[in-house]
């Protein structure tokens, strides 16, 4: 059983404390996740405490997947929600702008200590959303087909092809010298 | 980016928005149960107060019926019928001036020889008038009464003729069902030999057939044949 389930499990028992643990593991995977599909570093950290409060509200995971997994599903519901939400009214300031691009520097130096992936995490952004998402579940958070499928609920199969022409995207924009990276 | 700190307390913070508003959510729905199963609840409760207040007997001859017409007709308007046919008593309540009876005074002594056609929320009329055949065969003697005695007409004849006395006659009998007021729903009355559209105050002279017709229909005897 994974960290997280023993935490999730003390806290469901009432100790407030084990929640932490859960927030300190996962939050920046989530809001990377997140940020993914946002392409917005503060809202993604806003959307991943509502995907973090929802688990301390709802009391919803049942151990079936691993929290990673279950977080990640939660994730993706709310980022898409939150799209669906904000695209009549996008507002972004000028500060904001600066501000963001630190954050997401930040955040990427704490999860990603390597070049290649680093370099492929920023040539990712050019791909479709649906290719992004699965090429980010299985490179980035090292899931497998099934927990990626069902974090998108799509099939096994249907990741595999997603993550077949991501790849062959990603050969194309890299050409010759990056074909290195992947 | 948030510190750690203000990540847990952000997110206990929504947690417990996320508890109230779930709450709060569960009180209207609630309410909206609570609501609609009063309304309910006073939809059933009138329908069965009318329901009550306004019983169907069966008609005589129909399965159900009794062999005693006293006993099928009780009830405040049955009963005020059945006095003034059997002549006991008279309070003018179900005349009045309006129709040119005794000016609706109580004269219990001087019984009138009339008899009223009261389609009104007395079981017996609403029995009568459920009952096609009795329904068609009055509106029939009604009509011939005005057909073959037009020389008596006294007043104005609804608008059409004949006829209309039939349509009149229907409508008067939807228009009692809508729980209006005795005096009002008021639509014939037999004066011995004559009959009077109340509504219009016309008054025909009926033939000894028709008037005992319209007896045996208010006393329960008529068959409609």
């Amino acid at each position: 059983m994974e960290n997280g389930d023993c935490s999730y499990r003390r806290f469901l028992d009432g100790d407030n404390s084990a929640f932490d643990g859960i927030v300190k593991e996962h939050f920046d995977h989530v809001v990377f996740f997140i940020d993914r599909i946002l392409h917005d570093t503060q809202a993604s950290e806003d959307v991943a405490i509502d995907v973090f409060a929802y688990l301390a509200f709802k009391k919803g995971y049942d151990g079936r997947s691993s929290m990673r997994t279950y977080l990640l599903t939660v994730a993706r519901s709310r980022a898409l929600n939150y799209i669906k939400k904000h695209r009549a009214h996008p507002t972004v300031s000028f500060d904001d702008l600066s501000s963001e691009a630190c954050d997401r520097a930040d955040m990427l130096d704490r999860l990603i200590d390597d070049e290649r992936k680093k370099y492929v995490s920023e040539a990712m952004d050019k791909l479709p959303d649906d290719q992004k998402t699965a090429l980010h579940l299985v490179f980035f958070e090292g899931l497998t087909y099934k927990e990626t499928a069902k974090i998108m609920k799509k099939s096994e199969k249907q990741v595999d092809n997603l993550l077949f022409r991501a790849k062959n995207a990603l050969r194309s924009l890299f050409g010759e010298e990056g074909r290195k990276y992947l | 980016m948030r510190s750690f700190e203000e990540r847990k307390s952000e997110i206990f913070a929504r947690a417990g928005q996320m508890e109230k508003r779930r709450k709060a959510r569960l009180r209207t729905v609630l309410t909206a149960i609570l609501l609609t199963a009063l309304l309910a609840a006073g939809v059933t409760g009138i329908v069965f107060a009318q329901k009550a207040g306004r019983p169907v007997e069966p008609v005589k001859g129909q399965e159900g019926a009794t062999d005693n017409p006293a006993e099928e007709r009780t009830g405040t308007i049955p009963d005020a019928i059945l006095n003034i046919l059997t002549g006991r008593t008279f309070d003018g309540s179900l005349g009045g001036e309006k129709y040119g009876h005794n000016g609706g005074k109580a004269e219990a002594t001087n019984v009138p020889k009339s008899v009223f056609i009261q389609p009104s929320r007395g079981r017996p009329a609403v029995s009568y008038y459920a009952n096609e055949e009795l329904y068609d065969a009055l509106t029939e003697k009604i009509r011939r009464c005005f057909e073959t005695c037009p020389e008596d007409r006294d007043g104005d004849f609804p608008e059409g003729g004949p006829d209309r006395v039939a349509e009149d006659v229907y409508f008067f009998y939807l228009f009692q069902n809508a729980g209006k007021g005795i005096n009002e729903d008021f639509r014939f009355a037999l004066w011995g030999d004559k009959l009077q559209d109340c509504q219009s105050g016309a008054v025909v002279v009926c033939g000894s057939e028709e008037r005992a017709f319209l007896t045996a229909l208010i006393t329960g005897n008529a068959s409609g044949n």
